[in-house]
């Protein structure tokens, strides 16, 4: 698996950081700074290994996308299989999941987030082949 | 949350009691997800894992009155996971 280079692409995360109360600015040349780094690093690759087992997407917005393998239906219709995607965002350390369907062409058609983030209820959001909102249920 | 890794038998189990319809599959579902969700919880078993990441999703639907995945694929994955296979 190719691992992203964290930070390398967003100047946010190399300048100025936040400590984990996010209330405290820490400069680069405080040992501090490369604590907090450390821990972000270990957190990267630890979701990395868990959750990026297909790949890892940088968002370039302070946000890491963390794909799972596919799992392939037998149903032979429209929707190929399910993965899931696990998202961080490094600055505020907070997480989401979604479960992403993709047709056989390889397009995302369905999400259904983690109930975590719909109220309890499993809410299933779906697109055409162009990307369109369909609707959800 | 403190939580543990499930050992290997509890999680195969649980796709057992799905396609012998002992258990629903929103609650199968369910219950993997809470693993799922589970940041910090690291799996030491690779083979838990990937068949907890599998029963997350076995309640994904196509259509308010259809499933993604059915009986053929409970079936491939019991083959697929079978211990005394591996």
């Amino acid at each position: 698996m190719g691992y992203t280079s964290i930070g390398a692409s967003n100047p946010g995360l190399s300048s100025c950081k936040i400590n984990s109360s996010n209330t405290t600015k820490i400069s680069r040349s405080n040992p501090a700074h490369n604590a907090a780094q450390y821990e972000k690093l270990k957190t990267f690759y630890r979701y990395c290994d868990k959750y990026g087992k297909d790949c890892v997407k940088d968002m370039s917005n302070g946000k890491y996308r963390f794909y799972g393998k596919i799992t392939p239906a037998r149903n032979p219709g429209e929707m190929m299989g399910r993965r899931y995607v696990r998202e961080w965002d490094y600055i505020n350390q907070k997480t989401r999941g979604w479960n992403e369907t993709l047709d056989h062409s390889g397009k995302i058609r369905q999400v259904r987030p983690d109930v975590s983030i719909t109220g309890g209820n499993k809410v299933h959001y779906r697109f055409d082949k162009s990307g369109t909102y369909q609707g959800e249920w | 949350m403190s939580m543990n890794e499930p050992i290997f038998k509890e999680v195969y189990n649980q796709l057992y009691k799905v396609n012998k319809d002992i258990s629903l599959r929103e609650e199968i579902a369910e219950w993997a997800q809470k693993f799922l969700e589970n940041d910090d919880l690291i799996f030491k078993d690779e083979k838990s894992w990937d068949l907890i990441m599998i029963l997350s999703g076995i309640d994904i639907e196509t259509s308010p009155s259809e499933y993604l995945y059915g009986k053929e694929d409970f079936e491939k994955w019991l083959e697929e996971f079978n211990p005394q296979k591996n």
